[in-house]
Parts: structure tokens; sequence; C-alpha cells
């Protein structure tokens, strides 16, 4: 029985030992020799005494005394115990020690030896390695936090949470109990919560940056994540949040930002507009004087293409433009020009020189660089500079025209003069013979009638002269028009000198109109004088005289020469004469004194004209100047 | 043979008067028209020994008066050539030039003295003038 009892203990794992109560070794199993290195046979140690056992083998445990005391002491306490012993070679053990009792007397004392040196072995190097990674965790210099699917915390390192004690109580908590126990506000749970959410729903990394104040009073700017992670049964296992201190590339780009805004505010100051744009045309970079120039307004321009931004360049430049960007494309040399760009508010024209070229940068490739001048000032003046000189050459045109049409004019009545005075000294000189062919009293009436053109001449280059220095005087009087017409027209053209007879017809009775008689008499022995001058051979001109809107309308016709479309305007410059005026002789002032009479009398001239058909003058002056 | 005129061609009335007079005080018959086409038409119905002509004139400008007669001479249309004066306020070096360039045999400018006019109608009509 024995026996068989020691072949069955021989096969367990555990080393084996079974004390009598009065600690004599009833029984002990192979393994137990094996692991205490006892050379024996089980049945050799049968009756052997355990406290000298103990006293010969103590040597073998890492801590002897501690053996000896526990081999003495634990069987006292008549209890069943468990606890860890390691041996001095290093193995480790469970020892187990049962006292066996029966009908409450002490049969015997079993003690069992598991060696679990392979699990305590594979227990420390999994507590390292916790302690390693722990330690990493902690020194990372990033918040790390490990929410459960619910955002609770399941980890914390110390850099999100220094005190022990805090990081310790957080575990389980979510970030509501967390802001509450700091005295936070609360809008910091709910935000997290919703990045929290949305990193669940969306299963996507979620980022934000956070501000904090920091200690020394400025901000802490915080990068913060959330990210979930889904296990191999695609579950969200737990999410890892991190937090890292993003002050450094915060306060780059502030001082990126600020050299940038610095460097926009000295190109915002040049008076020149600057630019880039791509090769596709659209804009990248732009300054204030670019936008002012192109009248864009203040707004954000960036990405626009040219043909947004040329919306107010006159469309003729634009093709001109096109042009050159396309030029500088292909060539990639730089293109300059000048363009004109609408103000649509004003009105106004502005003058832009552009100059274009093409640049390599780092950051954007090959792109079109320009700078643009306002050049309006320069341009108006030499424009107006152009003008004047045109005017003074024009001015200098009439002049010569005048001249040489004055002297024209001046030389006929003066070959009268001069012959009839020959004559006349010819009467007296050669006799009655000649005398009597010569009716004389016709000769001298003719001086005076010479004398009197010249003077008209003269009257009407001194007009001019007043006009230019504006010295006529205006003096409307009451007039009875029928009259008036009646006199002026008896005594300048009743009847032509070349025989036809001026058509007159006044409507109505225009008894009560103020007029400078003197004024409108030049006037009508203008606009008359010229119908007749102006078609020879033809009808007889008309005048026709009534009233219209409040006005006196002086209209006068001819089926003469007519004037070509394009001179009409010139018509009333002094010394301008048609260029259809052929042989007719003329100094090219009647009008320009007509036009003069009206604009005293606050009234006005307008003429309709076709060539070779005649023309039709329409004096318009208020009825009551006073 | 029948005595040849002089024939003006002047717009002017009081011009033409004037010329009337000189000629009749010079015994000179004088033809007088007030335009370019009524003076070529003359030329063609009247004796004419020599021709004053304006230039402004109100249809035909005087140097193409003086081309069509010219014209005419060469194609035989009249017979010889026929002395032909400017008289016109045109007193331009350039304008004389003008004229003469155009064939006319003298150019005279306004205001002219009668004396001038008298001594060139003996040269080109010697045997018309009784002074």
């Amino acid at each position: 029985m024995v026996n068989t009892m020691q072949l069955v203990f021989n096969t367990f794992s555990s080393g084996l030992l079974v004390e009598d109560a009065d600690r004599k070794i009833m029984f002990v199993n192979k393994k137990f020799l094996n692991i205490f290195d006892i050379h024996a046979e089980p049945e050799d140690l049968t009756g052997a005494d355990c406290a000298v056992a103990a006293q010969q083998s103590m040597h073998l445990f890492k801590d002897p005394e501690q053996f000896l005391k526990d081999a003495a002491d634990i069987p006292l306490q008549g209890i069943e115990q468990k606890d860890q012993v390691q041996l001095a070679d290093g193995r480790y053990f469970i020892r187990k020690y049962s006292p066996i009792f029966e009908n409450g007397k002490l049969l015997c004392h079993v003690w069992n030896y598991e060696e679990i040196t392979i699990l305590k072995n594979k227990e420390d190097e999994l507590r390292q390695q916790k302690e390693f990674f722990h330690t990493v965790l902690d020194e990372i210099p990033a918040d790390i936090a490990i929410f459960s699917p619910q955002h609770r915390y399941i980890y914390l390192n110390k850099t999100a949470i220094k005190s022990d004690g805090i990081r310790k109580w957080m575990i389980g908590k979510d970030d509501y109990e967390y802001v509450e126990m700091r005295g936070l506000d609360i809008s910091i749970a709910h935000d997290r919560r919703a990045k929290f959410n949305k990193a669940k729903e969306t299963r996507q990394a979620q980022s934000w940056v956070s501000e904090h104040p920091a200690p020394d009073g400025g901000t802490n700017y915080v990068l913060r994540i959330f990210y979930p992670y889904f296990n191999a049964k695609d579950e969200l296992e737990f999410v890892i949040g991190y937090g890292v201190n993003i002050n450094q590339q915060k306060e780059s780009e502030l001082a990126v930002e600020q050299e940038k805004e610095r460097f926009s505010t000295l190109v915002d100051t040049l008076n020149d507009g600057v630019f880039q744009m791509t090769f596709d045309a659209e804009i990248q970079l732009f300054n204030k004087a670019f936008l002012k120039m192109m009248h864009l307004g203040e707004i954000d321009i960036t990405g626009q293409y040219r043909k947004e931004i040329m919306s107010n360049v006159y469309p003729e430049d634009k093709k001109l433009l096109y042009a050159a960007f396309d030029t500088l494309k292909e060539t990639q040399e730089p293109q300059q020009g000048m363009f004109k760009r609408l103000n649509p508010f004003t009105g106004e024209t502005a003058y832009i020189e552009y100059y274009i070229w093409h640049r390599h940068t780092q950051a954007d490739g090959d792109v079109v660089a320009g700078r643009l001048s306002d050049v309006t000032e320069r341009e108006t003046r030499e424009h107006s500079m152009q003008r004047l000189i045109t005017k003074e050459k024009e001015l200098n045109n009439l002049k010569s025209h005048f001249i040489h049409i004055t002297s024209h004019e001046l030389r006929t009545p003066l070959s009268v003069i001069m012959s009839s005075a020959e004559i006349l000294e010819m009467c007296e000189t050669q006799g009655e013979e000649v005398a009597a062919l010569i009716d004389t009293a016709s000769m001298t009436s003719g001086i005076v009638k010479e004398v009197n053109r010249i003077t008209d001449i003269l009257d009407e280059l001194l007009m001019v002269g007043r006009i230019e220095s504006g010295k006529i005087k205006f003096d409307p009087v009451q007039v009875d028009v029928k009259e008036y017409i009646d006199t002026i027209t008896r005594e300048l053209f009743l009847p032509h000198q070349d025989g036809r007879n001026l058509q007159i017809k006044v409507d109505g009775d225009l008894d009560n109109v103020y007029i400078d008689k003197s004024l409108v008499r030049h006037a009508v022995n203008n606009l008359v004088g010229n119908a007749f001058k102006y078609s020879p051979g033809k009808e007889a001109p008309e005048l026709h005289v009534y009233e219209h809107d409040g006005q006196l309308v002086i209209e006068v016709k001819d089926h003469g020469i007519g004037i070509p479309k394009n001179e009409l305007n010139s018509l009333f410059t002094s010394f301008y004469r048609a260029s259809n005026v052929g042989n007719i002789s003329g100094t090219g002032i009647g009008l320009m004194v007509v036009e003069h009479v009206a604009k005293t009398h606050n009234g006005t001239i307008k003429v309709k004209s076709k060539q070779a058909e005649g023309s039709v003058f329409t004096m318009q002056l208020p009825l009551r100047n006073k | 043979m029948s005595k040849r005129k002089v024939l003006v061609i002047e717009d002017d009335p009081g011009i033409a008067k004037m010329l009337k007079s000189i000629f009749l005080i010079a015994g000179v018959d004088i033809v007088h028209a007030d335009t370019g086409r009524k003076g070529l038409d003359m030329l063609g119905s009247e004796q004419i020994g020599m021709i004053i002509c304006d230039i402004m004139l109100p249809d035909i400008i005087g140097y193409d008066i003086l081309k069509q007669i010219r014209t005419a001479e060469k194609t035989g249309h009249i017979e010889k050539h026929t002395p032909f004066v400017f008289l016109t306020a045109f007193a331009d070096p350039a304008d004389i030039q003008r004229g003469m360039d155009a064939g006319a045999d003298k150019y005279l400018t306004k205001p002219f003295a009668a004396g001038t006019l008298l001594d060139t109608i003996k040269e080109y009509m010697p045997d018309e003038t009784n002074f």
C-alpha cells in the first residue's frame, strides 16, 4: 500500500513532504528530493527529523534564516498557508502548507513545493516591460490619454497629469467630472465630447488646436488629436488622445505671419502696383496699389483670373495685354507697354504702364511677375500739351489763312479806290474829251462804297477782337420784330447786288421782344449775306422769323453749296471756312460773330446742311432779354 | 479787219466798272464776263486780242480758265496764242509763280495802277490802242 502511494506521489510535478505530528518525515516524493538535490531514495528518509533536515538544507534557500523560522513557525499556527520562496540558485516556488486533522487531532503536515520559476521570470519580464513603456509614455513630451469607447479615461501619462493622485483619480472618469473637479469651464468638456464623438462616427482622427493660459501669462497652444482604434473585429476598442504643445510652431508661424505682414505693409506702401500670377493667369500675390490701379476696390482677388481682374481695362488694351502675356509665356522675354483703365463711376481714364517678366520661385515654380505704374498725370499732361500744340498750330494756320484772306479781301476795294482816283485824275489832266466819257459822280460814289466795304471788313475784325476780349456791349431794347426785320433787310439786301430778292416771312405779332438791335442786325447780315454768297445762281434765300416756345426764331435758308457734315462743328470757330467754299471770298469771321450774338442773348444757333442742297441756320433768342 | 477787244473776266462789279472806264478812256473795246464760263463762251464769239482775268471767280478758278484756253490753242480750237493777264488780289510770290506756271503772259496784282494796265494793253495789242 505504501509502495503504491509512493509510486503515485512520484508522478506529481510538485515536491511533496508529509510530516507526522511529531515532525518526523512520514513521506517524501522524488520530485521533492530532486528540488532540494537530496541523493537518497524516498523510503530511506522516512522517520527522519524534520527540524534536523531543515537545518541541513537551509543553505539551499535564498533567505536561510527565514526558511528556518518558517519551518518552525508555520506548523505551529495550525492553518493552511501559501507563500512564495526563492532558492539560492534563483528558482521560485509556491510553498503550500496544509495541516491535516482527524477528529480534531493533528494527523500530519503536508508541504507542497510547486516550481514557478518560468512563470515568475515571465512576470518579471512583463513588469519590466510595463515599467519601460510607462516610463517612455511618461517621458514623452505630449499629453497621452486612452479613452474607453464611452469617453472615460483608461490611462493618462505623467505629462498629461503630473500629480499621481489626480492621475489615479481620473481613471474611469470623464471630462465632465474632470472639469468639475478642476473648476474649469464646462464648454471644454462639451468641445472634447463633440470631437470625441466625431472621431467615433467618422472613424477618422480629429485634430484641433486648443489655447490655454500659460503660467507666464502667455498662451499655450496645444494640438490635440483623438485617434479611434478599431480592433480586428472592427469594434472601437479605445480612443487615443494626445496633445502636443505647439507653442514653438505657433511662434514661428506667428513670426512668419508677422514677417509676411511687415513685408506686405512695405509692399503696400509702394506707389507701384506689383503682382504675381501663374502662367494660367491666376493671380497669386498683389499689393494695394495694384488693386487701385485696376480699380478693383479693397478686396481679396487671390485665385481670380486675368479676365476678372481686367474688367475695367479698355477692350482694345485688354487684347494688347493678352498678347503681351502670351508672348511672355512663349519667349520668356519681359514685356512692357501701357494700357488705359476706366473708372466706371467717374468715367475718368487712367493710364497705366506695365512691365511683366518671367520668374522662377521655389514656392510657386514658374510665374509671371508684374509691375504697374500709374502715369495718368504724365499722360494727361502730355495730352493737354499735345492739344495745346495742336490748338496753337491750328491757330497759326488760321492766322495765316486770315491774313491771306483779309489782304485779298482788302485788295479788291483798294483797287477800285485807286483806279477811281486815277481816272478822276485823268479827267482833270486830259481835258474835256476824256471827262465826257466818264461818269465822275459814279466814280466818287464808288470810292465811298469801297471805303465802306473796307470799313465793314475792319469792323468785323474789330468785332472779333472785342468778342475775344469780352468787350461787347449788350444793350437789349424793346422792338417790334416785323418793323425791325423790314428795316434791316431793306438796308442790307433789297435787292441783293446779284439781283435776287430775299424771301422774307415774319409770323405773329412780335411787338414786345427785347433784343440788342445792333448785335442781331450783325447776325442777320452775316447769315443772310452768307446765304446769298454761297448760293450763286440758285433760288433766292429765305428769311423766316417766328415765335416758338417762348423763343424768337430767326431762320435763314439757302439752296446753295451746303457744308460738309464733318465740318459743321468747326463752323463757328473764328476764321474757319469750309473746305468747299472754292473761290467764294470771305474772312471766316461771320459765323463766329453770329454765335456770339446768340450766346449774348442766352440763345442758340444751330445749323442743318446738306452738301449741294443748301443750309438752314436757326437762331433762337429768348423773347425777353433784360 | 475789225477791231479786236479785251476780254475782262471779273466778278467784282466795282473792279469791272473801273476797268471799263479805264479802257474807255484808252479807246480800247472790252467785253466783260462775271463768271469763267461766260468768259470762255465770249472767247468763241468775239474777236479777242487779250484776256484780263481774275483768279477768284464764283464758278471756275482763273488758273483753270487759262489751262482750258492754252489747251484749246494747242488743239487748234483757237487759232493763235492769246495774251493772258491775271489781275488778282493774290499777291504772294507763290501765287504769282503758280499763275506764270499755268501759262500766263503777265501777272498783275490788286490794287493796280491804271498806267500799268494801259502799258500792258499797249504791249499786247499795239494796233488797237490810240494812246
